[in-house]
């Protein structure tokens, strides 16, 4: 089982959401604990990031509840529940490109802070961290995408998050640069981040850092557990017929 | 360092805005009246437009709102509480007006803002008659003795104007603008209350161009609807600004002192010359050709471009000195 | 008089139809935002002017010298500026094409002046009686050379290769390049087709109404509001959003007065914005 001690971060509860007669997400129920770091996979258009739009509300459930710390989230607004304390990227970088890499951390740190000075020193600290500070003064739309990727991370981290949601931030990118990012997430906890969700579809990062793992496929959960006990799963093996699992 | 040298330029515009009324005819102090009150009205416009990439083609509601509500009351209960009166006004008026066209995007939010825009200028030439005088015009009680202390009452609404959207823009507040016009989602993901701060954006515009438009209608002696609602005052607003560059601190106040006295030049190098017919109009005709330009070829506007292009040589001489270093 | 009012509001309407649906290829289509529309009316009805007092050429025959001119006028601005911002936001959209609607607006008061002209038909005068409603002459005409015009319009679009390939774009311009659609020259060739339509709308206009160069103004927002009212996209909604334009312009103004018939239009507009973004018969935008 896995590492984590004891309460639910987040629970996503019997939660259905349907688009026309398609069910996207369809009675998906599982938890991210304290300490914990959480993967959804699935084969393309399985519902994975329709699940983190619900989560931090851009996208409202039909039906169920999602919790954070306890209390439902379901039905605030996106900047609500990322004051609650959750954190995300987006699988389509969206970094805001006429500011420079600087200010779109600073950004993020005005989150709990209004004095500029200070948010200038966490965003600093945040860049060097994430190994962006060589970029510093760039416009953040002339970065190469591992860049962007990372500058997507620096920002989210540097609300102070609890709970920080990962949309494929590996990829696209090169070995190398993937495993410079799976270096960076194991850091995450030192800077407050409790708990990590994320979606990625290469399986060696996977395999590295998360501590339990769930499935979706067609928009339900088909299989849950750790990364070892899920990848020889039949089912899972059959949901993923045709598209390879790099494993 | 950089601290002082950034307040070199302003302080000697200072200076010679100080010394021009001593020198210059009525005829120039009244340029640099309109110059003055645009700039001021641009830099207002800029929050919403340039840093929060609202584009508003509907400012002239504020201004209008602003002028009649001076006009109207300047008689009653004088001349600066009616100027406060048309603050607050065209303040409380933005709440509605934002609540409406924030809830739309895009071209969606500029076409609703010259709706209301337009809404505003025929209820004030028809519905409200009355209250108006509609298109006969309306008498305006002045604000100072003399006509050339209007250059001092621009020039003050200007510095206010800018010390309050430099205060704003640079601050978290900026940054927050900043973030929602490149992109709402993601400012939201950093805990950014979008509407709010929206409108937040819009009522501090929204107040200062009301303002400006009692001090326009001041300046003028008596108004119509046109000469405050019209879109010519919205578009006006629009093209300093982007002339100049949208979202930066300058940009107003030099694209407005382009436009003015380029238009004041042209039209007195054109009168009389009969095969152009009127010397106003091909003024204008210039102006729209500026525009189309400056959107092709100069997006960023003239401090955007000046910015770019200095960020650029600091960043390559940087890189040049490290380069150095490092052999 | 009620039933006398709706027709005439349908008669005016048809008109609008045919100014809203000539934007409706341009925006609603191809996604320019071209804020110019209006100016580009303006150009068909001094066409049709200056053709009939200096030629006598009838307005109806003009229609054709109309869309010509303004079909070419329409592909010569988006070669030479709107292509080459045609992928930038829709704010450079907005302000480039208002620019130019700046431009011809007081290219139109330089040549025209900034009267109100107005062209005398000998038959303009003469109205139609069927059973105790009257309707116009010169609106009768206009409307039925507005309905072929909006009937040529959709059969184009509908049925031809060139208007497929404009759906296409419209569709998806990536795909539609793979498939080896022109996507430049499509795209040039639909803003000209829309101008040019807008052309024939200033020519069928000119017998009912005066121009001056400020009315490109009044007709660019009045055809957004229409193709907002009918559905982005939809050249048969922009044709039913021109009519109820019509319609309400023509209650609003005989009930309530004159000037009233724009405050509702505004009001009907902001609320359609509000409630029902996706037009009265369009698909969602979201």
């Amino acid at each position: 089982m896995s590492n984590h001690n004891g309460r639910p971060l987040l629970e996503f509860d019997h939660v259905k959401k349907h688009f026309g007669g398609l069910f996207v997400t369809n009675d998906v129920s599982f938890s991210i604990h304290e300490g914990e770091v959480l993967f959804i996979i699935g084969p393309n258009g399985a519902g994975k990031t329709t699940i983190f739009n619900q989560i931090t509300g851009f996208v409202t459930p039909d039906e169920g509840d999602i919790r954070f710390e306890g209390r439902s989230i379901k039905g605030l607004r996106p900047y609500q529940i990322a004051r609650r304390g959750i954190g995300r990227t987006f699988q389509i970088v969206k970094p805001l490109a006429n500011m420079t890499v600087l200010d779109n951390v600073v950004l993020g740190a005005f989150a709990h802070t209004a004095s500029k000075h200070q948010a200038r020193k966490e965003a600093e600290e945040i860049l060097a961290l994430t190994g962006l500070d060589r970029w510093r003064d760039m416009l953040a739309g002339a970065l190469p995408l591992a860049a962007r990727k990372r500058l997507e991370i620096a920002r989210a981290l540097a609300t102070r998050p609890k709970l920080i949601l990962l949309d494929e931030v590996c990829a696209g990118l090169t070995p190398t640069e993937a495993v410079e990012t799976i270096q960076l997430l194991k850091q995450l906890r030192d800077r407050g981040v409790s708990a990590i969700g994320g979606i990625e579809h290469v399986m060696r990062v996977v395999m590295e850092i998360s501590d339990r793992v769930i499935v979706i496929h067609h928009g339900q959960k088909i299989a849950e557990g750790t990364p070892q006990e899920v990848t020889s799963n039949p089912d899972v093996i059959e949901a993923y017929l045709g598209s390879k699992l790099e494993v | 360092m950089n601290r002082i040298r950034s307040w070199i330029l302003p302080v000697l515009a200072l200076i010679v805005f100080a010394v021009i009324p001593f020198t210059a005819s009525f005829y120039y102090q009244q340029i640099f009246f309109y110059i003055f009150l645009f700039a001021g009205v641009g830099f207002a416009w800029n929050l919403v437009g340039g840093y929060a990439g609202q584009l508003s083609l509907g400012h002239a509601a504020f201004f209008g709102i602003g002028a009649y509500t001076y006009a109207l009351l300047a008689q009653h209960i004088g001349v600066w509480p009616a100027l406060l009166a048309a603050a607050v006004l065209s303040t409380v008026s933005a709440a509605p007006i934002g609540l409406i066209c924030f809830r739309l995007r895009g071209p969606y939010f500029a076409l609703a803002t010259i709706a209301v825009a337009q809404l505003l200028l025929v209820l004030a030439t028809n519905q409200f008659k009355d209250l108006t005088q509609g298109a006969a015009g309306l008498l305006v009680q002045g604000m100072v003795s003399d006509p050339s202390l209007y250059y001092w009452v621009a020039l003050g609404f200007m510095i206010l104007a800018f010390a309050i959207t430099a205060l704003l823009a640079t601050s978290k507040t900026g940054y927050y603008l900043m973030a929602i016009r490149e992109d709402e989602d993601t400012a939201q993901t950093v805990t950014i209350n979008t509407p709010l701060y929206k409108l937040y954006a819009l009522l501090v515009s929204a107040l200062l161009t009301g303002v400006g438009g009692a001090i326009f209608a001041a300046n003028l002696g008596t108004i119509q609807p046109n000469d405050v609602f019209s879109g010519a005052i919205s578009n006006q607003v629009v093209f300093l600004s982007i002339l100049g560059g949208t979202g930066t601190l300058f940009g107003p106040l030099v694209g407005a002192v382009i436009l003015e006295f380029a238009s004041d030049w042209l039209k007195n190098a054109l009168t009389g010359v009969a095969w152009l017919g009127d010397p106003n109009a091909f003024a204008f005709f210039l102006y729209g050709l500026l525009i189309v330009l400056v959107v092709m070829f100069m997006p960023a506007g003239i401090v955007g471009t000046l910015t770019k292009w200095w960020k650029g040589r600091v960043a390559r001489v940087q890189s040049q000195r490290t380069t150095a270093a490092g052999v | 008089m009620f039933l006398q009012t709706i027709i005439n509001g349908l008669l005016l309407g048809a008109l609008y139809a045919i100014v809203g649906m000539g934007l409706s290829i341009v925006f609603g289509t191809m996604r320019i935002v071209n804020f110019a529309h209006g100016q580009f009316v303006m150009v068909g009805m001094y066409i049709t002017y200056t053709l009939f007092t200096v030629f006598g050429l009838d307005p109806y025959v003009s229609a054709i010298a109309s869309f010509i001119l303004c079909f070419l006028l329409g592909m010569a601005v988006y070669r030479l500026a709107i292509h080459r911002i045609v992928r930038q936001s829709d704010m450079n959209h907005i302000l480039l094409t208002a620019g130019v609607g700046l431009m011809l607006t007081n290219l139109a008061q330089m040549v025209y002046n900034t009267n109100q002209l107005t062209i005398n038909l000998s038959y303009s005068h003469h109205d139609l009686v069927i059973g105790g409603l009257r309707i116009n002459i010169a609106y009768l005409i206009s409307f039925v050379i507005a309905s072929v015009v909006a009937a040529l319009l959709f059969w184009f679009i509908m049925k031809t290769e060139t208007g497929r390939a404009i759906r296409a774009i419209s569709q998806n311009d990536a795909a539609a390049a793979l498939s080896g659609i022109h996507v430049t020259r499509t795209t040039m060739l639909a803003f000209g087709l829309g101008i040019a339509v807008a052309g024939v709308a200033g020519t069928l206009l000119l017998p009912i109404h005066y121009v001056d160069p400020s009315v490109g103004d009044a007709f660019s927002l009045l055809a957004f509001i229409i193709v907002v009212l009918g559905g982005m996209g939809s050249i048969l909604g922009s044709a039913v959003g021109g009519l109820l334009i019509g319609v309400i312009a023509q209650l609003a103004s005989y009930y309530l007065g004159q000037s009233y018939s724009d405050v509702l239009t505004y009001i009907v507009f902001l609320l359609v914005l509000l409630f029902k973004p996706s037009g009265l018969l369009g698909r969602s935008r979201v």
